[in-house]
């Protein structure tokens, strides 16, 4: 870019990542707008309310009237394929959202800090990255009941170690230049430097890695609720559906292999958009 | 430990306070570097004392290792010493330093990197790095602020066509002059500059070195100048201060050190500043280090046995200081004496 | 392009004056383009240099002046994407028309490059002597035992004391001096005809330079050794390149001998280099500098690329594009104006004596 380019720039650029212009960023993009539009206008595409049960149509297969056909209770698949993407997409949001508001700060002080600061705050991260997440899930669930929030949570409470890491890394090898000893010399204070210097510089990095997360905690999601242990009947959601499905399996695959298609085509897309932003917006200045 | 002699331009000898801007009285640092079995102790900068007076500058030169860096650092108060002192306008750094310490020690006196692509924010537009410090230290208008912005831009050369944009659109020798606006705006009297030019091309390097000249005059700065290069540090300084392994091997007018080096390290320094048609002769890499008596010893072509065994203390031969035994019992006729005669006959005296 | 060709006068004078044998490397019109961000960017234009058996050569630029590129273009070490043309011939043999097994033996037995920073192109996780010894067992084939011996006598005439600890050690044991020691060690260990420094002394201390320079130097005079020196520092290079090409936007513009080019540069850019340069022995009231800063082959305008900055300029300087012409003995100079402004440029560069 130009001097001329440059010579103008709203604040707000500071804080915006560089666009890719890879395949991946496309596609994953598309297909993941394709599925929030799908969310929010659930009420006017699906054909039937997802609730709806019809026991004289139970489990049937492809059909003019049902188009990806009837669960266990007669209800349209279809329509809760369409409904589910609302907490399907809500989860990992929450997920993510989560251990970013509460890991990046955290990674952000202990990386900036260093010291003790540092040490007491990774090594609380590492106690709760060493539990496996389901088994964690499952105490926590156990302990609060089944369902969407609790089973979300406990997901969130074993990501924020993750991105807490991720941030503390990014901010190690971001305080190694000489700008941020500039501050510190000037007698800035910790948070002017750290949010004002800092974190804009690594936001980028962070935000690609943490789309990368959006995929395995709707993975995570899923298993917990075809455990039984996320969100719970009727309420549709994918996880929900291949629960439901599984026990019907030997009468009719549809709601599991719909279901499964599903989280896999979000995943896919989630990972395709993670990676792009990651490798677009890893590389340095 | 003995007195020292002051620097100021014009070689008087002067310890009247007010000229004072850098006092600096048996500073040392030392690092704890662990590792699995043993912690062993690097002593970086090992008793180093000088004064600068106002307006003069003083060159510290030396290689890696040397803890020129180190003790830039402390000066500023981005490394807390393990001993001595450091007092700059006649005020103290306290240890360690708070924030609002720093702010305070920045008024007096500021740092430049050497490297001129990590030492700023390469998010941040120029005109707000310089705003950014004058809101943290002064209490101005906005538009104050942005007259004194683009009067800083001004006076190290950068334009006005560049007031908002982004390092990224900066050559080396532009970013460094940014870097020296950015430092000034908040009035130092003092202005530490670790390897500022060394990582220009010669020709950027030299407009650098003439624009901190004219500053110098213009703002009545102090400049404690970092360098491992003997050319550069001749072109900015009236005094130069050569450091080996953390220790101060010799102090002295900067004429008279890169003319009649009077410390066999400084020589050896001078003699390998690269220039056409100059002698080459191939020496053995240097094995281990002494750590007892000088530190100097096991490279020096003059070394003998006292050198090895007790530390040198410091003589003054004619004006500067030198830590050797050899300036320190032949003052006036040391074998070093005119480096520029020695290096026209061919060389110097059996190596080791 | 056919103005930046060489002409037949232009070779005889370019080639070595130290030896009549063929030269050891030639390259002339050598033009490489690079992808940066997708878009191809042109970094080398027109390059013509050559190095004769037993000559050391300087290749001086600052930045963007393309001269690692150059470097990297004849040994054939560029990212993916880049082209390559004009000719670069090794010992006699076309380097561009090389299968990949023939650039490989290339590499092997002809040619080798030190590089800037040793850190970075040494594996930190082998020892030295597998470092060292991996292109002995590869390349010629020799056994543990012979390797070992070979590596340690490399070692020892490079001036490393104790040749066997350094052998056994990790490069994370050993200073920036040791390890450049080593690669030099690595790039003589199949004995090279050509070796290519790209600024193997700038990140080190300079009495270990001095140190570094003395070896290549003897190298040259022992071994009949040829080196491509390359630099940003005019006065490093004159220390014992006999000639000296002066790059400049991608081109060369300027080839003279050492001695002659401090003397009596022949072309206002090196004039200007030669007088920024400060002193140790005196100082200055202010340095002499040429205003605006270097530009890389893809910014230079047309005609001459100095031309905005030269304080000799004239409108024709615009207008042709400014091969390298023979101007003396041994000298080749791309500028247009040389015979006119030669005798101020002697007098610019005498001045600050």
């Amino acid at each position: 870019m130009t001097v001329a380019a440059e010579a103008v720039l709203p604040r707000a650029r500071r804080w915006l990542p560089r666009l890719p212009g890879a395949w991946g960023f496309y596609i994953g993009g598309s297909i993941i707008l394709a599925l929030v539009i799908v969310a929010a206008a659930a009420p006017l595409i699906a054909p039937y309310n997802p609730n709806a049960v019809d026991l004289t149509h139970t489990l049937s297969g492809f059909s003019s009237q049902h188009l990806l056909g009837t669960d266990a209770a007669g209800r349209d698949i279809l329509s809760r394929l369409i409904y589910g993407t609302r907490l399907s997409l809500l989860g990992p949001l929450a997920v993510v959202a989560t251990s970013v508001i509460v890991g990046v700060p955290a990674g952000l002080v202990a990386g900036y800090r260093g010291g003790w600061v540092d040490t007491v705050v990774s090594r609380i991260g590492d106690i709760v990255f060493g539990f496996p997440p389901l088994l964690l899930a499952i105490v926590i669930v156990a302990t609060f009941g089944a369902g969407f929030w609790t089973a979300t949570v406990a997901i969130a409470i074993t990501y924020i170690p993750l991105q807490a890491r991720v941030a503390r890394g990014v901010v190690l090898v971001e305080c190694r230049n000489a700008y941020v000893d500039a501050c510190k010399m000037q007698g800035f204070s910790a948070r002017r430097t750290a949010l004002g210097h800092v974190l804009p510089n690594v936001a980028g990095t962070i935000t690609a890695q943490s789309t990368l997360n959006f995929g395995y905690a709707l993975l995570d999601l899923a298993g917990l609720a075809f455990l039984g242990l996320g969100v719970q009947p009727p309420t549709p959601d994918w996880g929900e559906m291949l629960s439901d499905g599984r026990q019907n399996i030997l009468f009719s695959v549809n709601e599991v292999v719909i279901a499964s298609i599903a989280i896999a085509v979000a995943v896919i897309a989630f990972n395709l958009l993670g990676d792009s932003l990651v490798r677009r917006l890893s590389r340095t200045r | 430990m003995t007195e020292v002699t002051t620097s100021q331009p014009g070689g008087a000898v002067d310890v009247d306070d007010d000229y004072e801007a850098v006092r600096v009285v048996g500073l040392s640092k030392t690092f704890k570097v662990r590792s699995r079995s043993s912690v062993q102790h690097v002593h970086a900068v090992r008793d180093v004392s000088f004064r600068v007076t106002r307006g003069s500058a003083l060159g510290i030169a030396g290689e890696s290792g040397s803890g020129k860096s180190t003790v830039a650092r402390m000066m500023v108060g981005l490394e807390v010493p393990s001993d001595g002192e450091i007092w700059i306008g006649g005020a103290r750094l306290p240890e360690p330093p708070s924030t609002s310490d720093r702010r305070t020690h920045a008024r007096r006196i500021q740092m430049v990197f050497q490297d001129p692509y990590s030492s700023l924010d390469p998010r941040q537009p120029i005109s707000a790095a310089l705003d950014e410090v004058q809101r943290v230290h002064f209490q101005r208008s906005p538009r104050e602020r942005r007259a004194r912005t683009l009067q800083l831009l001004d006076a190290v050369g950068l334009g006005e066509r560049y007031v908002e944009a982004l390092p990224r659109a900066l050559s080396g020798g532009q970013r460094q002059r940014l870097v020296i606006a950015r430092s000034l705006a908040a009035e130092p009297a003092v202005l530490v500059l670790d390897e500022a030019v060394s990582a220009l091309d010669v020709s950027t390097q030299a407009q650098i070195l003439n624009l901190l000249r004219d500053l110098q005059a213009e703002y009545g700065l102090t400049y404690i100048f970092i360098s491992h290069d003997l050319a550069v540090i001749r072109q900015i300084c009236d005094d130069v201060l050569v450091l080996y392994r953390g220790e101060l091997m010799e102090h002295a007018p900067a004429e008279q050190l890169l003319t009649r080096p009077r410390h066999p390290y400084t020589k050896l320094l001078l003699d390998s500043v690269p220039r056409q048609g100059m002698e080459l002769e191939k020496r053995p890499e240097r094995g281990t280090l002494n750590d007892a008596g000088c530190l100097f010893a096991s490279r020096c072509p003059h070394a003998h046995d006292r050198c090895s065994a007790e530390p040198p203390e410091f003589s003054e031969p004619s004006g500067g200081r030198s830590r050797c035994w050899l300036a320190a019992d032949a003052p006036s006729t040391s074998p070093l004496l005119d480096h520029r005669a020695a290096h026209h006959k061919g060389g110097p005296d059996d190596d080791r | 392009m056919a103005d930046s060709a060489m002409t037949q006068d232009t070779r005889k004078l370019t080639t070595s004056t130290v030896s009549t044998a063929p030269p050891m490397l030639e390259v002339s019109d050598l033009t490489t383009t690079l992808l940066v961000d997708g878009q191809p960017q042109l970094v080398v234009r027109g390059m013509n240099l050559s190095v004769g058996a037993g000559e050391i050569v300087g290749l001086v630029g600052e930045s963007g002046s393309g001269k690692s590129i150059t470097a990297r273009s004849i040994i054939g070490l560029l990212p993916r994407g880049a082209e390559v043309t004009g000719s670069i011939r090794v010992a006699g043999v076309d380097r561009l028309t090389m299968s990949r097994r023939e650039l490989q033996r290339l590499r092997a037995e002809k040619i080798a490059m030190i590089f800037q920073d040793p850190r970075a192109h040494i594996d930190p996780l082998w020892r030295i002597e597998d470092y060292i010894g991996e292109g002995l067992r590869v390349h010629l084939g020799m056994s543990n035992d012979a390797a070992r011996a070979r590596s340690r006598d490399l070692l020892t005439s490079l001036g490393i004391v104790d040749a066997d600890r350094v052998l056994r050690a990790y490069p994370g044991q050993l200073s920036g001096g040791m390890l450049q020691r080593v690669m030099i060690a690595g790039a003589l260990s199949c004995q090279p005809d050509l070796i290519i420094a790209d600024e193997a002394t700038t990140a080190l201390d300079v009495t270990v330079q001095t140190d570094i320079l003395a070896i290549l130097d003897e190298l040259r005079r022992t071994q009949q050794m040829s080196l491509l020196f390359i630099t940003h520092d005019l006065a490093l290079a004159s220390v014992i390149c006999d000639r000296i090409v002066v790059m400049y936007a991608g081109r060369a513009m300027l080839i003279q001998d050492s001695a002659g080019m401090f003397r009596a540069p022949a072309h206002p850019y090196a004039a200007a280099l030669v007088a920024a340069r400060p002193n140790p022995d005196r100082r200055v009231e202010r340095l002499r500098t040429v205003a605006g800063r270097s530009v890389s082959a893809l910014e230079a305008p047309g005609g001459c690329p100095f031309r905005p900055r030269c304080p000799y300029a004239e409108p024709p300087c615009a207008e042709t594009d400014v091969p390298l012409q023979s101007v003396g003995p041994g000298v080749a100079s791309a500028c247009i104006r040389i015979n006119d402004i030669s005798d101020q440029l002697v007098e610019s560069a005498s001045r600050d004596d």
